[in-house]
């Protein structure tokens, strides 16, 4: 409901390289904000609902790699006492990958023949690279298109400070962090910012916007579906 | 404060008794896994997880190598010698170098071909705490001394470290309170690895010494402002004199 | 409902210039070290497991391993103590000082010792505490706690140095580094030669043998157990391995972890006070091996966190200690593992917010070389945390979510009613403020993005329909 374009790209790009794309309409949220504050039983009622939105499908892709993490990681401890959920949980990650994930490692695609000039630097959300453990993926799907001058962003493992429910929580600490991911942005020179996790983007457009920063955010998949043919 | 509590219904114990039975009650509390019973055999701990070392070379000159190279990186000096008397004129050029004055030395078997206390002859003080009419605390007197000349019963090449033993006449303080630190090695004495001198001590676990100490490059520390300071405490300099024998 | 003392802590760290610019500095040096130096292993990973294997298999056979150390202890001619309380701890240590008639005691680093206020309960019974660490010697003159497990003072100056310095010499010392740490080496040795007791930590207890080692790089480790007559070793229970073949795991990760070194320049064994005929070393050693509640670790869900090394490599990656900094967090450990320990032992009740300063990131766990999962166990934290109670906003506003974000209809509504709502707050397509809290504590510092008129539900049906 906040970056319905980075969905749409998603869609698109998937579209461009074939694949029949769904969007079962019945799926929320995966649980997580409630989740990492400690409320197991809230995140586990709606993570039933997306489980049961996901029930029929071949593939699932996912445009966050914080959400991604989430499903495969933590539904298995959300639901270890809940057999029945706990297999289709399991089942639902198996099928479930992130955006670049599907394209690099299911697809096998890396280059997709996108053209795109701009300079551009990528942040690695915290779930997506430890939790994920996809770090290569997106960078050779960006260094890829026509055009983009990639440049690595100093201390680019390092948290937003984003967190969930940490933002506000913490907002203090949490904006001491952005501060510093935003100090090494603009030391790349880069005009865009991209990412795999909307909340990271969210977190970081929020403080750059704050500022008058003219550095545009964007998803990967933004990116590609600007630079591929209508 | 509950945690006594608990106890007042086994006051026959003694303290030891009453604290180890607190722990394994706790740990029995613990839901039993397939990993947890894995875990609880050692040896099952030590064979699935095996390491891979890193290769270093057999020959003692490549040990010596190796262990010159990462000594000499850390500010410490290495000197190779290939008799005793060459180790002797070795250790009076680093003495006249470092400009020592008072001498305190190992009297121990390892140091027998080196004549440490005929350098009296030469201007030097070998202090001994026999000096003064009574015997006085080791610590006291060595105080004063600004070099300190011990043997080493290994040498480890991967880390530069040299391994000293307490014992009689191996008094712990000579590596330490002096500026300066010369120690005399053989090449016989040199292993590759850490591992291999703790599979030593296990090996003579019956007899060990009171202290034994791995020493690697001079003291230092970065507490001020990650300022790298040098002879904090310990030895401002160290030396190794490596003294090949067949 | 944050502590407010943790938000003054935390807002006093974050306005000190000085310090964040120290801590940041300290912490990529540290961290860039353990990363440099782990490549000189083959696989550090191989170690990690294999560490992580060693250590929770000697704590779950906690009791057996502290029974055949004490045991060998004794065999070696040492007395052992056992302290479940810091109480008993302290206690036990000033009636050996008392024995012994002791006026000074030099101290090294000990972070159990800190635990238990020994400084302050010896200071009380008249008995002078040198710490003889350079790091612990500055903060202790200067009055303070530690603000970094290894490094303890990098929130001091060469300028507030040389003024601590200068006032105990009373001369005046120059701000250079060289100059204080020959001022620091002059006034302890001193200090090390009329100690009546060394007191020190134990990084390691080997079972095996009944040693004690000791990881140092300054000297004045070796100082503190070999020139004083009496050498007390204060021991965290789990600080334990079988055998000396176990050590070598340790020692491949506690120095690059800890300082990126491949090992300390001192690491000493000892195995008992000195032999009867060896005219140095102390004459007599004493072990007190404490609790402190880490018993009630055991056995629970949290048993990993005791497999700690206290390296402080957690410290070094974790986003939130680099803009905090180790005092903000209260108690004796600091950064991650602080905000984990910090509540288990001494309460979650008292210390709530803790685990709450993070954003799970995983950094911690990413870079812990016996593999502690930090991070999860920060969210078993808060998992305790929400059943403890006294959240009612919280939770009302967590089962508002959950009911809304389980349901396709409700979540419509609520996607409708906020598009509505957010008009007045919306200037040049962006949220800036005026929101209530906690939302106005984004705002503060970052805009919001609105919600969009159309979520990609409606955009698919859209495309579906051909538009």
């Amino acid at each position: 409901m906040l970056y319905p374009q980075a969905v749409e790209s998603t869609y698109n790009v998937l579209k461009k390289l074939d694949v029949t794309v769904d969007f079962p309409k019945d799926q929320i949220c995966c649980g997580q904000p409630s989740f990492n504050a400690g409320y197991v039983d809230e995140a586990a009622r709606v993570a039933r609902k997306l489980i049961q939105a996901f029930e029929n499908t071949e593939y699932i892709i996912c445009p966050s790699g914080s959400c991604t993490a989430m499903i495969r990681d933590n539904y298995p401890t959300l639901f270890k006492d809940d057999p029945k959920t706990l297999a289709k949980a399991k089942e639902l990650g198996n099928k479930l990958y992130e955006f670049s994930e599907f394209l690099v490692k299911v697809l096998k695609v890396k280059n997709l023949g996108a053209k795109y000039k701009a300079k551009v630097t990528y942040h690695h959300s915290c779930h997506m690279s430890r939790l994920l453990g996809i770090k290569d993926a997106p960078i050779e799907l960006i260094k890829n298109i026509e055009g983009i001058e990639y440049i690595e962003l100093p201390n680019n493992q390092d948290c937003c400070g984003f967190g969930g429910t940490f933002s506000v929580k913490m907002a203090d600490i949490s904006s001491a962090m952005l501060e510093e991911k935003i100090a090494n942005v603009k030391s790349t020179g880069a005009d865009i910012l991209l990412g795999s996790d909307l909340s990271c983007l969210m977190n970081i457009s929020g403080g750059l916007s704050r500022e008058g920063s003219p550095i545009q955010t964007m998803h990967v998949a933004e990116l590609l579906d600007r630079g591929l043919p209508k | 404060m509950s945690v006594l509590k608990k106890y007042r219904g086994v006051n026959n114990l003694t303290t030891k008794e009453r604290f180890l039975h607190h722990v394994k009650e706790r740990l029995a509390r613990a839901p039993q896994s397939e990993i947890n019973k894995q875990l609880n055999d050692l040896n099952y701990v030590r064979q699935h997880f095996p390491i891979t070392y890193n290769d270093i070379p057999d020959s003692i000159d490549a040990m010596i190598d190796r262990f010159t190279k990462e000594l000499e990186a850390l500010g410490g000096v290495v000197k190779i010698t290939n008799s005793p008397a060459d180790t002797f004129s070795t250790l009076q050029e680093l003495l006249k170098m470092h400009n020592s004055k008072q001498i305190i030395h190992w009297n121990d078997e390892s140091l027998n071909e080196c004549p440490i206390s005929s350098l009296s002859q030469q201007g030097y003080h070998i202090m001994t705490n026999r000096d003064n009419n009574e015997p006085v605390e080791y610590k006291h007197f060595a105080n004063t001394a600004d070099t300190g000349i011990t043997g080493a019963q290994f040498a480890i090449a991967e880390t530069g470290s040299i391994v000293v033993e307490s014992g009689i006449g191996r008094e712990r303080i000579i590596s330490l309170m002096p500026k300066l630190h010369i120690a005399i090695a053989k090449s016989n004495q040199f292993v590759k690895r850490t591992a291999d001198v703790f599979k030593y001590y296990v090996d003579n676990k019956q007899k060990l010494p009171s202290s034994i100490n791995f020493i690697t490059g001079p003291s230092r520390s970065a507490d001020i402002e990650n300022d790298l300071s040098i002879g904090v405490h310990g030895p401002a300099n160290i030396c190794i004199i490596i003294e090949r024998v067949n | 409902m944050i502590n407010t003392d943790f938000r003054k802590r935390v807002d006093k760290a974050l306005h000190d210039e000085f310090f964040r610019g120290a801590v940041k500095r300290t912490t990529e040096k540290l961290r860039n070290g353990r990363i440099n130096q782990n490549k000189t292993l083959v696989d550090v990973q191989e170690w990690r497991s294999r560490a992580n294997a060693l250590r929770s298999h000697t704590v779950q056979n906690l009791d057996k391993y502290l029974d055949e150390f004490s045991t060998k202890l004794e065999e070696n001619g040492s007395k052992v103590y056992w302290a479940m309380t810091d109480k008993e701890a302290v206690e036990q240590i000033n009636t050996i000082c008392a024995q012994k008639l002791a006026k000074s005691v030099v101290k090294s680093k000990s972070m159990v010792s800190e635990e238990i206020h020994l400084n302050h309960f010896l200071e009380k019974n008249n008995i002078e505490v040198i710490e003889t660490d350079l790091g612990e010697y500055i903060i202790q003159l200067a009055q303070q706690t530690p603000s970094h497990i290894i490094v303890p003072a990098i929130h001091h100056t060469r300028g507030s140095v040389a003024e601590l310095f200068s006032k105990v010499g009373d001369e005046q010392l120059p701000a250079e580094t060289p100059a204080l740490t020959a001022f620091a080496r002059k006034v302890l040795r001193q200090k090390f030669i009329d100690a009546e007791i060394g007191i020190t930590g134990c990084n390691f207890a080997i079972a095996e043998t009944g040693s004690v080692v000791l990881f140092t790089n300054e000297g004045n480790g070796r100082m503190v157990n070999s020139l004083p007559d009496t050498h007390i070793v204060i021991m965290g229970m789990e600080r334990i391995l079988p055998s000396f073949s176990d050590l070598d795991t340790t020692l491949a990760l506690l120095p690059r972890s800890a300082t990126g070194q491949k090992i300390t320049s001192y690491l000493s064994i000892l195995n008992g006070p000195k032999k009867q005929q060896e005219a140095d070393g102390a004459k007599e050693m004493h072990v007190i091996i404490v609790d402190n509640g880490r018993s009630r670790i055991l056995g629970s869900k949290y048993q990993e966190v005791l497999n700690c090394i206290r390296c402080g490599s957690c410290l070094n990656v974790c986003p939130v200690y680099r803009q905090i900094g180790g005092h903000a967090y209260g108690w004796v450990y600091p950064g991650p593992i602080g905000a984990v320990i910090t509540p288990l032992l001494d309460g979650l009740d008292r210390w709530g917010e803790l685990p709450y300063a993070s954003s799970l990131c995983a950094a911690c766990s990413d870079a812990c070389p016996v593999r502690i999962p930090l991070h999860e166990l920060l969210l078993e934290l808060r998992k305790d945390k929400v059943k403890l109670g006294n959240n009612t906003k919280e939770k009302l506003a967590f089962g508002a979510y959950s009911v809304a974000f389980s349901s396709p209809t409700k979540y419509k509504l609520i996607k409708k009613v906020g598009r509505k709502i957010q008009i007045p707050f919306v200037k040049n397509g962006k949220i800036r403020g005026g929101l209530p809290a906690p939302i106005s504590e984004w705002t503060r510092t970052r805009d919001l993005p609105t919600l969009a008129n159309k979520s990609f539900h409606e955009r698919f049906e859209e495309i579906q329909r051909g538009e």
